[in-house]
């Protein structure tokens, strides 16, 4: 706030030039004192006003069809047009108030700015004379306007996606002319970032696409077992002709202040990046992920953000099986990572699509750890490691990691003690589509002789201790936080996939529920040595396992449970992101 | 009609590929065939085999129908794929044994060609079929995947699924085939070089460690021929029957180690370090410690790394 001393045209308090927003994040503006004005023009993680992009569409008028191209069917949403889309919308944009300046006298004029570099990714309203908030165009207004004072509002156009093109601060300056001079008075406010979900928070939502394969029945009749079993959300059936609900689209959401106290929430549903058409002008993106569209509503948005140019030989890289987020925690180096971090295969050589990363590292609030899953054929971070909420340790959470060298040991010791001839995949085959005439069953002593078995679990066993690595360097984790979940690979292609159902490829459901594929693994003394084993090593961490049928529709097709359902998590009672945000 | 590559003789890395078309398809090479069959094999071999396959599909109709029909499923499993390939290689190694005559003669004599299928699918195929033969190992299918090496196939993958399939048979007398299929193949080395390993022989472990001691590989097939190292001294591939019949697991692993351990202590490169270790892990050679004080000694300099890769191997879960 300005206020130039007395002069011969104005009285003697001098002008009230200011603009306040809720700088101290409470839900409210104070226009006395300086709760809400000291320190206006910076923002800090103690103090600054935010603003949401309002992506969402509250009164349902975006389009779901499939005429609109990929281009096309995103640019809807809230902040498309210059309209507040009723009372809904007005709660998605943050206020400023200017403070009234009842003596300014005849002939001020005010105008609002906006620092030219935000320009272009936020919108201003006004609240008229008559109470309704109408899109502020610059241009001078007048003295009554400035001496009753008035409401603005302000909303982002969209995310921040590359913090070299747009940061997320816009500066906004009140500017009051008297008498050819000019006073002004300026706020910054940030963007919200966009946040993602990790496993440990609350499933409110859960996916798996609806049973349109032949074999798909099986398993979605098995995952609805395990989630009334559960007590777990019913798992919502997309239309998609597409079973790999993890991979095309992901969760998270955004958060601001509200207005009277609480968290202002805005749902995001994220379109994977996979280009499968890259051929294609109007539909290069994965058809499936079009479904974040459908999801659009009050309170939801959908985005996307790819380059079609990225190596399609990386493509698979770009599915939200590799794009999972560590939960909360402090690193070694102090660093508090509130929301955890996201956690993504992505090396020098084999990397996702870097526009896609860029919206990723441009939010702030949760770093992207990289680890390497170029050894895999499908390449994806959930083939190897998952997180699960536990009571056992004061994190909270703990590490599922593949133990491929376990499995080896856990079969050579059945093998030795005289059970070479055990047999696992009993009743189960490579597609049913041929009848039945191709099984998968094989025994203890079969696969320990099995060279291109043998020779991929080899290296799983290493590859992953490589990424168990990182964690502990970047999490802090110890050893004995990780949870081991033993079974074999193979190659095909000189890459590795999970020969036994991975089981750590799973679904935190409830915070003491973990779905996990049926192993169909060896029967020795009536007991499943590899379900077994893991029944007991979740066990002292509150958690119970249940189990999915999914070895035609997805195990056979190089997943597993993870990779074939998707969850919407509850947002955190305290989402103040501001306070990490770098 | 086949694509033939054609390399110059340059060293690897360094020479340009060029892609020629042969002349007209032979009487008795059909379209979708790797290669042409008398062409590569001899017209009397060709007939041999022809022969035996009439035989086995005699004997057993179904695994030619299966094969057939797991062709005809390719594009809807392409489309319901989830990573970077089509693999159907479990499908076909439930086969069995019998089930060779059926691949073989789709890959090498009666196959129906690309057809509509798409590239991921048409290359998954036929990788997916050379795996299959190759993990059989059984000697009536060498000479083919000779042919296949040979034919060096002009997309990469299939090319080295051929080399991979053929190294597995583990015949030393096909270890120059192999190196020189891999170090001919110019740009795409490195994507052949990595399948080297799979012939788990003294002779190719040898042939490794002179490529990386000879000059003018790039980093992508230096990462390759470590990547290979690993695979042919890899600790649990020894355990199985069919590579430890060779009697030459001390040779193999113990020099394997060792290539990669000095490696390891010469390079300035990081990544070819990381796999190196990497490698030094995977084969997980019980006198690892050993090799690594040995090292110690000849690059004192090192002595920190080295420490650091000795601990790593002792809390390595494969040895």
């Amino acid at each position: 706030m300005t206020a130039d001393a007395p002069s011969p045209d104005v009285a003697p308090a001098g002008p009230i030039v200011d603009i306040r927003a809720d700088l101290d994040r409470d839900g409210k503006i104070d226009l006395e004192g300086d709760n809400d004005d000291r320190d206006e023009d910076k923002w800090t993680n103690e103090r600054g006003a935010i603003f949401l992009a309002n992506i969402d569409d509250d009164e349902r008028r975006c389009q779901f069809s499939a005429q609109l191209s990929d281009d096309e069917i995103v640019r809807c949403n809230d902040a498309a047009d210059e309209v507040v889309n009723g009372a809904a919308d007005e709660a998605d944009l943050a206020k400023m108030l200017v403070k009234p300046w009842p003596l300014a006298p005849n002939g001020t004029t005010w105008m609002v700015k906006v620092n030219a570099e935000a320009a272009n990714y936020v919108r201003l309203f006004i609240r008229d004379s008559g109470g309704s908030l109408t899109v502020y165009k610059p241009e001078p207004g007048p003295a009554g306007t400035l001496r009753a004072g008035f409401e603005l509002r302000i909303e982002a156009k969209d995310i921040v996606r590359d913090r070299t093109m747009w940061d997320g601060f816009v500066d906004v300056t009140l500017e009051v002319d008297v008498d050819g001079k000019k006073h002004t008075d300026t706020v910054r406010l940030r963007v919200a970032p966009l946040l993602l979900h990790h496993q440990v928070q609350k499933a409110n939502g859960l996916f798996v696409a609806r049973d349109i394969f032949p074999d798909s029945k099986t398993f979605v009749s098995s995952f609805d077992a395990a989630t009334t079993a559960a007590n777990a959300p019913k798992a919502i059936k997309l239309d998609v002709n597409d079973q790999w609900a993890q991979d095309y689209f992901e969760t998270g959401y955004m958060v601001m202040p509200k207005a009277g106290g609480g968290q202002q929430v805005i749902d995001v549903f994220i379109r994977s990046a996979n280009v499968f058409n890259p051929q294609s002008k109007s539909f290069p993106l994965r058809e499936a992920g079009r479904i974040v569209f459908a999801a659009r509503g009050p309170g939801v948005a959908a985005i996307q953000q790819f380059d079609v140019r990225h190596s399609q030989e990386m493509d698979t890289l770009n599915s939200n099986g590799n794009l999972e987020v560590v939960p909360p925690h402090v690193a070694p180096d102090g660093k508090n990572h509130a929301f955890g971090r996201i956690l993504r295969g992505s090396v020098a050589t084999f990397f996702p699509d870097p526009t896609f990363q860029k919206l990723l590292d441009s939010q702030g609030v949760q770093p992207t750890i990289k680890i390497d899953t170029s050894w895999l054929l499908v390449g994806h971070v959930d083939e190897t490691l998952s997180f699960v909420p536990t009571t056992s340790s004061a994190r909270g959470w703990t590490v599922l990691v593949n133990d491929a060298a376990m499995a080896v040991k856990m079969l050579t010791d059945a093998a030795t003690a005289g059970h070479r001839d055990v047999k696992m995949f009993q009743n189960k085959f490579w597609l049913d589509q041929l009848n039945r005439q191709l099984p998968a069953e094989t025994t203890i002593g079969k696969l320990l002789d099995d060279t291109e078995i043998m020779a991929a679990t080899a290296e799983a066993a290493i590859q992953v201790q490589k990424q168990k690595d990182i964690l502990k360097r970047e999490v802090g984790l110890r050893d004995e936080e990780f949870v081991s979940v033993p079974f074999t690979h193979y190659y095909s292609d000189g890459y590795s996939l999970a020969y036994q159902p991975g089981t750590v490829n799973g679904v935190v459901i409830t915070n003491t529920d973990f779905i996990a594929p049926v192993g169909h693994g060896p029967v020795v003394d009536g007991v499943d040595v590899f379900k077994d084993q893991f029944e007991k090593a979740v066990a002292p961490h509150g958690i119970t396992v249940r189990w999915v049928e999914n070895w035609d529709l997805l195990h056979r097709l190089s997943g597993e449970v993870h990779c074939g359902s998707n969850a919407r998590r509850e947002i955190p009672a305290d989402a103040s992101w501001w306070k990490v945000i770098q | 009609m086949t694509a033939k590559r054609v390399t110059r003789s340059l060293p690897f890395g360094l020479g340009l590929s060029l892609l020629l078309l042969c002349g007209a398809a032979s009487a008795a090479h059909a379209g979708g065939a790797l290669f042409d069959a008398a062409g590569a094999l001899g017209a009397n071999s060709a007939r041999g085999y022809r022969q035996r396959i009439a035989a086995a599909r005699r004997a057993d109709a179904r695994s030619f129908r299966v094969v057939a029909r797991l062709r005809a499923l390719l594009p809807t499993l392409a489309k319901q794929r989830r990573g970077r390939g089509v693999t159907v290689l479990l499908p076909l190694a439930a086969l069995g044994a019998s089930g060779r005559w059926a691949m073989a003669d789709e890959l090498f004599f009666s196959g129906a060609g690309q057809g509509t299928l798409d590239a991921v699918a048409w290359r998954g195929w036929r990788v997916s079929l050379l795996e299959a033969i190759g993990r059989l190992r059984r000697a009536d299918m060498a000479p083919l995947l000779r042919a296949a090496v040979r034919h060096d196939d002009s997309d990469a993958r299939v090319a080295r699924a051929a080399v991979e399939a053929l190294g597995r048979f583990g015949d030393p007398s096909d270890v120059d085939l192999l190196v020189n299929a891999a170090t001919q193949r110019g740009r795409d080395a490195h994507q052949l070089l990595d399948a080297l390993g799979d012939c788990r022989r003294s002779a190719m472990v040898t042939r490794l460690t002179k490529l990386l001691a000879t000059p003018g590989h790039d980093t992508p097939a230096r990462l390759s021929i470590l990547k290979s190292l690993g695979r042919a001294g890899n600790a649990y591939a020894w355990r199985t029957s069919a590579v430890r019949k060779s009697g030459e697991e001390q040779a193999v692993r113990s020099a394997a180690a060792k290539a990669l351990i000095d490696v390891y202590a010469t390079t300035t490169d990081a990544s070819e370090r990381d796999r190196a270790a990497t490698s030094v892990l995977v084969v997980g050679w019980s006198r690892t410690p050993q090799l690594i004080a040995a090292a110690k000694t000849r690059h004192p300099q090192q002595s920190e790394s080295l420490d650091s890769l000795a601990k790593r191997f002792a809390r390595s879960p494969v040895r």
